[in-house]
């Protein structure tokens, strides 16, 4: 149950952070898992190969999360909507194939392994209690800083932009810089929640990052709630909750009488029944709900 | 000199001439039309002076400064600053109406990531200042009591009022706005063409604008450019554009080829 809040935690990380940049400005990205790996990477291979003190590995990540945020920034003033998506889906398979095939620093499809957790300041973030609490902290922190660029006027040139690219440049707005700065501040916070993630599983293979897991958080943001940070985070910790409430069903009694009537087989499908109910809830949502749960925009 | 001055523009798209050569000078307090038939290179040329197109040929200056090769918001920003509105309305359409007068608010501080983070109080001191006059200029227009609502909600003629609010509260001294009554309810007009006028006199703003309705355009301008086929093919007070034998002729064919 605590590994499963932690996870809901770290989720929540990239979906509020990618809200920024999808529900404030209304970039599409579909490569958030990019900086997501970045960051587990930088972490993983900084703590194991060179002994490096933790800080060390997040703030590489965070930097080379940031240099990638401006880069992709700059071709975003001529990209938009379907184009765009496509730009951020092309950044997720290049770090995924970077970290899958520079097996002498990533070692490949093995994975990085044996990460030690997080220790700071005498304290050791072993216990699943004290990692709750790391990740909640970052979590609660994000939230905050969300809030803060909502109700200020950064958060309105955002939304402007985000509303009509054309009439916020013909009012003055920079919108490139804009731009950039949020996919950087999403860029940071999602490669924060990769590093967190690495300490804290202390093993992460390529498949952690790819672009399923990018799609699985462009989701919650849009289950959620385009727009509201209590949404994502809703919207994260339903879509982890979720399969774990489908492996749970294989114990209840409706179970035994789907078995009865479809056979033994049913096991093997328990999965395929996850994929084929994700699918179902989003449908639903697009034609209930296309604001999402919380939502105050809807997007594309 | 006059608040804009264009200078020899020449514009191609793929071949077509869209503009050819154009010269004129908007003066600093008029209200000065620009005409043609569809497809003369009015809107075309908006673009180019705000720049979202770029010129092949020629140079806008505004308060004396060449803008060419500028980008939008660095020229929305140039000199004593310039604002347009768009043929096709672009409003901010999920933000509320206030906040459509905000964005275009200039402030002094609080409009980057840093002071959202760390200049939140400053911020709340100046927006209450901001929000007061985005309120007057809501009520300018009479549009106040829709403060609240979505842009998106609004009626087509509100709608267009808003997007000219918007201009107003960037503080540019210059205006351009393209066709403000295009598809707007005919009782409405009086009230554009009476806001248009007062924008000029109480904001002390020059207004150069697009209409094809040639009631407004010669009601209210001073001067007028008339284009044809990207051309300059007239320019002078309305009077004088009334009689001009070519203008009607621009106009008798142009409409000629759009009955054919």
């Amino acid at each position: 149950m605590l590994d499963l809040l932690i996870r809901a935690c770290l989720f929540a990380i990239l979906a509020v952070s990618l809200n920024t940049i999808v529900g404030y400005t209304g970039i599409l990205s579909i490569g958030h898992a990019a900086f997501f790996g970045i960051g587990a990477y930088a972490s993983g291979i900084f703590a194991v190969k060179f002994g490096a003190p933790f800080w060390v590995g997040i703030l590489l990540g965070l930097s080379i999360s940031s240099l990638i945020g401006f880069i992709i920034g700059l071709p975003t003033v001529r990209l938009k909507g379907d184009y765009l998506l496509i730009m951020t889906l092309g950044l997720c398979e290049i770090v995924n194939s970077v970290i899958t095939n520079w097996e002498s620093v990533t070692r490949g499809s093995y994975g990085i392994q044996k990460i030690p957790v997080i220790s700071f300041a005498g304290v050791n973030f072993s216990s699943d209690f004290s990692q709750l609490g790391l990740v909640l902290g970052c979590l609660i922190l994000l939230c905050f800083l969300s809030w803060l660029i909502d109700t200020s006027q950064f958060g309105r040139i955002l939304k402007a932009i985000r509303d009509n690219e054309d009439a916020a440049e013909s009012l003055g707005i920079n919108t490139m810089k804009y731009k950039i700065v949020i996919l950087i501040f999403g860029g940071i916070f999602a490669s924060l929640a990769g590093s967190l993630y690495a300490h804290y599983r202390t093993g992460i293979t390529p498949s952690q990052f790819s672009v399923e897991i990018s799609i699985w958080i462009f989701c919650m943001v849009i289950l959620g709630g385009v727009g509201s940070i209590t949404g994502c985070v809703l919207g994260a910790v339903l879509l982890l909750f979720l399969p774990e409430g489908l492996a749970w069903l294989r114990y209840t009694e409706f179970f035994s009488i789907l078995t009865s009537i479809m056979g033994n087989k049913i096991s093997y499908h328990l999965p395929m029944l996850n994929q084929m109910l994700y699918g179902l809830l989003l449908i639903a949502m697009m034609i209930f709900r296309p604001k999402g749960m919380l939502g105050k925009v809807s997007v594309g | 000199m006059g608040i804009l001055k264009i200078h020899n523009i020449t514009k191609n798209f793929d071949g077509l001439r869209a503009l050819d050569d154009v010269s004129f000078i908007v003066e600093e307090n008029s209200i000065s039309a620009l005409i043609g038939p569809n497809g003369a290179g009015k809107t075309t040329l908006f673009n180019i002076i705000t720049g979202f197109h770029k010129a092949d040929a020629g140079a806008v200056y505004i308060d004396g400064i060449a803008v060419n090769g500028l980008k939008p918001y660095q020229i929305s920003n140039i000199g004593r600053g310039v604002s347009r509105t768009f043929q096709e309305l672009k409003l901010f359409e999920e933000m509320s109406v206030l906040d459509n007068v905000l964005v275009a608010i200039k402030y002094n501080l609080g409009h980057d990531i840093f002071s959202a983070f760390f200049r939140r109080f400053a911020f709340k001191r100046e927006e209450k200042v901001h929000r007061k006059k985005a309120m007057e200029l809501l009520e300018y227009v009479r549009l106040a009591e829709k403060a609240e609502q979505k842009a998106s909600e609004l009626s087509y003629g509100q709608r267009k009022l808003l997007e000219i609010t918007r201009t107003i509260a960037t503080e540019g001294k210059l205006l351009l706005l393209d066709e403000p009554v295009a598809g707007v309810h005919p009782k409405m007009i009086g009230q554009v063409i009476g806001l248009i006028k007062s924008i000029r006199d109480d904001f002390n703003r020059t207004i150069f604008f697009i209409e094809h309705n040639m009631d407004v355009v010669m009601s209210i301008s001073e001067n007028i450019v008339v284009l044809n086929h990207g051309e300059k093919i007239a320019e002078g007070p309305p009077q004088e554009i009334q009689k001009n034998s070519k203008v009607i002729e621009a106009y008798l064919l142009g409409g000629a080829s759009h009955a054919a």
